[in-house]
Parts: C-alpha cells; structure tokens; sequence
C-alpha cells in the first residue's frame, strides 16, 4: 500500500491527465493504468471560448483522488493561491507544488518550493513537492511537512528517465515520507528502475499520453510499476564483473 | 457595474448581483469552476451570496488536463 497523508493506495502509479489524443484514449488508459491518482492543471475559464468537456465530468470521482499541481506558478504566493481555488473545489485537498525557476527546462525553483510548501502544511494540505533531485533539499521539504517528496527524474516531458539515479537513491534511503519519482520518465524500463531503486511510486504524464498507442502504454507502465516494486522487495542479485554458470558445470555427456 | 474578470473589463446585466447569478450568465453551471474575488478564493457555496462591487476584481478558473 501507498501511505501519502491520510490515505491509503493499491496502485504505485500517478497519472497525469495532459496531452491526449482524445477523452476516450484517455477513458482507456486512465483505466488499463490501474491508477487512483490523476493530476490537473487549474487554468483561467475562457470566456472568449466554449470551454471544450473536461476530463473531470467522466471520472467516477469515488474511484480516483484528485491531485491538482500549482502550474504556472512562478512563485510561492502564487503556488499558495492556486492550491487554494483547487481546494475550493470541495475535491480534494491533496496538491502538487511545482514551482518552476527555470522556464527553459521547466526545473522547480528550490526556494520557492520549499517556501510554498512549508505555507501549505500549515494550511493543512496534504503536500507533495515537485522537486530536483537535491538529497538535502529532500530533507528540508520533509522537516517542513511534506507528506511526500516528488523529484523529477529529468526534465519535465523530456523522457529521458532517470539521469541521477545515485541521488535518487540517497532520497530514497534517507526519506521518511514516500518517493515518488515525477517527471521525465520515458519507458517502462525507466518506471521499473524507479521502482527497483526503493521509489514508492511513479507519477508520469506524457510517456502515456504521447505513445503512439496510450492505451497499451498506460498497461505497460502499470506491469513496470509493479514489477520494479515486486524486484525492490525481493532484492536484486548484486552485479558481478565475471560470468556465474547458472547450469551444471561437470557430468556433461561428452565428458 | 463594471468588474474585472479573469483580466479583462466585464459590463455585469442590472440584475446580476451576486458571483453566483455571475456564473449563470456566463453558463458555467454544469462545469466545476473556482472563484477567487479581490485576492480571496470562495468556497462554492459562498458563491451565491457573495455580492459584486464595481470594480471587484474576479478570477475565474476551472480544472484542465495536466501533469
């Protein structure tokens, strides 16, 4: 089970709702994901526009939390108040700080994360930091309260996967709150090396989204997810630098 | 009465008096929209006795697909 705050998920894996091809692709790999989490955006109402249907009025809102993010927000007063008209949904209270400093690579600033972060708790949010992959700032954002750490494993929708996983693992070690591994996964292979370095959970948007068939992207991830995490508990075998015959190495028949 | 909303000059109908009846006209109603007006965010069942002010400055947002 994934503990985050109050509550209590069977599926690892975090999805985001951006950047599909259509709402029913979505419908469908929301589902084959086996997800219970869904991210959104919060974005100014249109009023030039007629507001296309959003994703939210076909979720079965018994089945799935709500994990708004804070995007767009350039600072932690504006991190703030974007979690504050997500919660006046009456939703959810769960919310993902992303802070970003850098626009060019969509980095989060670390200041104002940690700021908006430390203001969110005592608003009694149930808060999860989009961050680097910085162990110390991991750190910081637990004495804070976060009830989860996010580091990105490289830049936003790059699908580069994992480019530290030295740092990510010493997160991992020293967390006391859930790793979740946000950003920049790509492949199965890269969700399932998350998971196997001790992640407590996988949050990706477009490595499903983007696929040439979401559907069987979002499956693929679901069995990565779960087969990192079963490779995790049941402890991988450690790297040799010489060959192990895995068969008998005498009684061969021409001998 | 003139407000700003979502950024822009917003002439309100005589009878629109609340943030509310506001919605009504903009026919949002079957869609799950977050008000924040002059810096303060609106639970949604303040909407319908929250009154308008010339020159209230209103935000208006929903939730979209995002990761």
């Amino acid at each position: 089970m994934l503990n985050i705050g109050p509550y209590r998920f069977q599926s690892r894996l975090l999805l985001g709702t951006g950047k599909y091809p259509s709402l029913d692709i979505q419908s469908r790999a929301v589902q084959e994901s086996g997800t219970e989490v869904l991210t959104f955006a919060l974005q100014r109402l249109d009023l030039d526009q007629p507001t296309e249907e959003s994703f939210l009025n076909r979720l079965d809102l018994k089945r799935y939390r709500l994990l708004p993010n804070t995007a767009g927000a350039r600072s932690a007063d504006e991190a703030v108040r974007l979690a504050r008209l997500a919660r006046a949904s009456g939703l959810c209270d769960m919310v993902k700080v992303e802070v970003i400093g850098d626009e060019k690579r969509l980095l989060p600033d670390p200041i104002a994360t940690l700021e908006a972060t430390r203001r969110l708790v005592e608003e009694e949010f149930i808060v999860l930091p989009y961050t680097g992959d910085d162990p110390v700032l991991a750190q910081r954002l637990q004495e804070v309260g976060a009830h989860a750490i996010m580091p990105g494993a490289s830049p936003i929708g790059s699908g580069q996967g994992i480019i530290n996983s030295l740092y990510l693992s010493f997160i991992i070690q020293d967390a006391s709150v859930p790793v979740i591994v946000d950003a920049g996964i790509g492949a199965p292979s890269d969700a399932a090396l998350a998971m196997e370095l001790g992640a407590d959970g996988v949050l990706l948007n477009s490595a499903v989204a983007h696929a040439g068939d979401p559907v069987a992207m979002a499956r693929g991830m679901r069995l990565a997810v779960e087969a990192g995490r079963l490779a995790h508990l049941a402890g991988r075998i450690a790297k040799k630098e010489t060959a192990m015959a895995s068969s008998p190495t005498e009684g061969f028949v021409n001998q | 009465m003139d407000i700003r909303l979502n950024g822009k000059n917003h002439a309100l109908p005589k009878q629109v008096q609340t943030v509310g009846e506001l919605l009504e006209t903009l026919n949002v109603q079957a869609q799950l929209v977050m008000v924040e007006k002059n810096g303060t965010v609106l639970q949604r069942e303040e909407h319908a006795h929250t009154l308008l002010t010339e020159g209230d400055q209103l935000e208006v947002v929903q939730f979209v697909g995002g990761g």
